[in-house]
């Protein structure tokens, strides 16, 4: 049931992208909503699930993308498996950390695709306006889609680990 | 030890996904296209009121801000009929010389085929692309209403871009400001010939002008066209201003951006122009 439910928001997040987010784009790149959610995964959901979840997440936004197909499916697992391994490490509480995580996982994601179309020849001139416009977004936006996914947390399974 | 073995068959479905996807472009490039077609037909449907309502509200907004656009608005609209007409004339000398030809060599057993241009297909934009470094739309037609790959589209005279992924009801359209995007256009005033290529923002580049060992005779403000040599576009057809061209020292080639005739944030409706090849005379 679980898995529905991940499907089902991630469905949700792309139409909203597709739908209004592609003619926002202000200041060179929109928020990447389903990145968002793929680190709200993998930061309190099950960690085995995390590498999954990006890669089905991601799968779903290459189908609907003129992109290399495959390219975000890859890119959001290597992130989701990334933060799952260091979620131990890191302070998961407070709306600073939640944009710093976001803001860090966003950059790694989208540096990793502007380089891969850079060497796919398909990198525009704009590709670094890109990649900042996005991470601000992401991080900024963090703390209130972390407080939407959250009301879904016994659905999605995630925990918030309490401050000691 | 349970909680051990399921660990472990997630750890190897992890693994076997990463390697499948990183070998799924070892498959032709046609088995890629089923599940794109089929996320677009998915999609499609509930993201298309959001897109709309979003770009209406947009439009309303930024309504206030636009009164200085009237005077483009009537350039761009000049620019247009001038391209219509052009494409017109163009059209009518290329039907007469097929007239003639079917006069002259209507026994030959060779056949020439010719490209016919009609049944447009008119679709309604209703999303955008998720990737942000790519610049496409989705539009309401797909292949129940003839649309194939690679088909042009134009909003009124100006050329958008080309059909990309076709699902059964709604279809991607790649637009000129794709950095993917390759056409052959042509500078109306001079003649001279290029490649538009797409810079992912709302100006372009036209690229691999041949070397005509002299000076090219362009400047800001020319009306560039489609030149339709590259089978996709039909010839004449608006595409942009050039509002910027720097002769390299020494190179053959020059550095000329483009302004895109068609506002791509104000788009609702478009022109699938459906190609069919009559081999008839």
């Amino acid at each position: 049931m679980r898995w529905f439910w991940v499907s089902l928001i991630g469905l949700v997040l792309l139409s909203v992208e597709v739908g209004s987010l592609a003619n926002l784009r202000p200041f060179g790149g929109g928020p990447d909503l389903v990145l968002l959610f793929v680190i709200f995964l993998s930061l309190y959901g099950p960690a085995d699930d995390a590498p999954i979840s990006g890669w089905l997440l991601g799968l779903a936004k290459d189908c609907l993308s003129s992109g290399t197909f495959g390219l975000h499916a890859v890119i959001f697992m290597a992130v989701a498996f990334l933060l799952s391994r260091v979620r131990a490490d890191i302070f998961l509480e407070y709306a600073k950390a939640h944009v710093v995580n976001a803001g860090s996982a966003t950059l790694v994601a989208y540096l990793a695709a502007g380089l891969w179309r850079w060497f796919d020849g398909a990198a525009a001139a704009g590709t670094p306006g890109f990649v900042i416009g996005v991470t601000l977004w992401n991080a900024l936006l963090a703390p209130a889609a972390f407080r939407v996914f959250f009301k879904f947390s016994r659905r999605l399974e995630a925990v918030r680990r309490r401050s000691s | 030890m349970r909680a051990n073995k399921g660990r472990a068959v997630k750890q190897a479905v992890s693994v076997f996904l990463l390697v499948a996807t990183l070998s799924v472009h070892l498959l032709p490039a046609k088995a890629l296209q089923y599940p794109r077609w089929l996320m677009l037909d998915a999609v499609g449907a509930p993201a298309a009121p959001i897109y709309i309502t979003t770009a209406a509200v947009t439009s309303f907004l930024s309504a206030p801000f636009s009164g200085g656009a009237s005077r483009q608005d009537l350039e761009k609209r000049i620019v247009s009929l001038t391209s219509d007409l052009a494409r017109k004339q163009s059209e009518i000398a290329r039907l007469k010389s097929a007239l003639a030809l079917y006069a002259d060599f209507k026994y030959l057993p060779d056949r020439q085929p010719f490209l016919v241009y009609g049944a447009n297909i008119a679709g309604h934009v209703i999303g955008g692309d998720a990737d942000v470094f790519s610049r496409s739309y989705v539009i309401s037609a797909g292949s129940r209403e003839g649309i194939q790959r690679g088909l042009p589209v134009v909003y009124g005279n100006v050329a958008i871009g080309v059909t990309s992924d076709v699902g059964a009801f709604n279809s991607r359209v790649r637009i000129l400001g794709d950095p993917r995007s390759r056409i052959c256009v042509r500078f109306a005033r001079s003649g001279i010939e290029g490649v538009l290529a797409g810079t992912g923002r709302s100006t372009s580049a036209v690229r691999f002008i041949p070397n005509t060992a002299s000076d090219l005779d362009i400047a800001p403000g020319d009306l560039v066209v489609t030149s339709g040599t590259d089978g996709i576009f039909p010839p004449d057809v608006a595409v942009g201003t050039v509002t910027r061209f720097v002769r390299r020292h020494a190179e053959p080639d020059a550095d000329v951006e483009v302004e895109l005739l068609a506002d791509f944030s104000r788009i609702e409706n478009c022109l699938v122009l459906k190609r069919t090849v009559s081999s008839k005379r």
